[in-house]
């Protein structure tokens, strides 16, 4: 099984290319490496300098880079449904209208399960032994992230209310001396299921030994002020960050400090100024063995 | 047998004593299953409405297994709005 790295920060932090040099470092010590970016502003190829029309392109013998188009994601998951309502009584055919889809491409929540999506099919992988994964907005990310728990506390409900409601009409049948007593239930059968599913992500997410938060800090106050938020919104959610990368920062600087202060259980690199943008194999493989390691005082 | 079928074939007992131990316990239960058909619906198909429940892409997997749910839920909002409209006047006469 995979070992995922998941990038968060603040949009322009520099996600993409440190998540580019985390994938190298990977690459180096010998992993099979997958580096899947959502970023729709910074492109792989543009940061790998590779030219190719290919959506999986192999930069070195054991890294591969791939982007994935959040759009697209959602159009499978609506493709998905359309294809599920097959199954549907007659009369509710009205459901298939064309209009009712380009309105689920809307649908609260879609963007966040896509993204989702992403990292359960990262985390179900076997070809890679890590698999580096440079998010969009921290927002849509922190929201994917608390959906596993949100939807499991509804999928809890929900099986207990079934339950009860197969235990009645299991009643009703044997009083009215009925044969036809609800042995299955289809809909019971389908939200364990999904319980199943979403249980295995949920504790997926939360080991520490498959599953690595990334933060992304630059040596600025509104940087910080995301990143505090981010923190505070994985913790909600039972999750930790792992490892904070200080980009564009000076090792002795005191900013280091200050965030070794604000996240304490986070082991912190810092990548210093280069006073250009890093870029094609050559420079990102030199630049990510410069990469320092903050020492605790 | 469907559910809504069975119960309203009770209902054509005239009053209460008329309805066998047994029929009325049954009716009791009918009644009892329908709220909770209507309650597990709203935690399905709420987020359609607005009311916190299940994401709506979610609640599409499963709804074309989810057919009496939807039907007791049409059933319910028909009944609740004759309800209201008798109750207040002012209602019909804005045309809700």
């Amino acid at each position: 099984m995979a070992r995922i790295h998941i990038f968060l920060g603040k949009e322009g932090s520099g996600k993409t290319t440190c998540a580019a040099m985390d994938s190298m470092r990977f690459a180096m010590y010998d992993q099979m490496t997958l580096l899947n970016s959502m970023d729709r502003f910074r492109s792989l190829e543009e940061i790998f300098q590779v030219v190719s029309g290919k959506k999986d392109v192999k930069v070195l013998s054991n890294l591969v880079i791939t982007e994935t188009d959040l759009n697209q994601k959602n159009r499978e998951q609506i493709a998905r449904v359309n294809k599920n309502m097959r199954r549907a009584p007659h009369y509710l055919s009205s459901i298939e209208s064309p209009s009712i889809y380009d309105l689920l491409q809307f649908a609260p929540g879609l963007e966040e399960h896509s993204t989702l999506l992403v990292i359960q099919e990262a985390l179900s992988s076997q070809n890679y032994e890590e698999i580096v994964i440079d998010t969009l907005s921290p927002q849509l990310t922190m929201k994917a992230l608390a959906l596993p728990k949100v939807i499991l506390h509804w999928l809890n409900m929900m099986i207990s209310a079934r339950t009860e409601l197969i235990a009645k009409r299991n009643q009703l049948a044997e009083l009215e001396d009925s044969v036809s007593s609800v042995v299955t239930d289809k809909v019971y059968e389908r939200l364990l299921k999904m319980r199943d599913q979403y249980s295995a992500l949920y504790s997926m997410l939360n080991d520490e030994e498959l599953t690595e938060f990334i933060l992304v800090i630059n040596k600025d106050t509104m940087s910080l002020t995301e990143a505090t938020s981010i923190k505070e919104g994985l913790e909600s959610v039972g999750l930790s960050i792992g490892r904070i990368i200080l980009n564009k920062c000076n090792p002795e600087s005191a900013w280091a400090d200050q965030v070794a202060k604000l996240f304490p259980e986070a082991s912190i690199e810092i990548i210093s100024t280069y006073g250009r943008p890093i870029e094609g194999i050559e420079q990102l493989s030199k630049y990510s063995q410069q990469i320092y390691n903050y020492i605790r005082a | 047998m469907p559910l809504r079928t069975m119960f309203q074939s009770k209902s054509t007992h005239k009053n209460q004593e008329e309805i066998p131990f047994k029929h009325r316990r049954s009716n009791r239960i009918a009644k009892e299953i329908e709220e909770l058909e209507y309650s597990f619906s709203l935690m399905l198909y709420g987020s359609f409405f607005g009311i916190p429940a299940l994401p709506s892409f979610m609640a599409m997997e499963l709804l074309p297994d989810t057919e009496e749910e939807l039907n007791g839920m049409l059933e319910k909002s028909v009944l609740l709005e004759k309800k209201s409209k008798n109750k207040n006047p002012l209602m019909v006469e804005i045309g809700v």
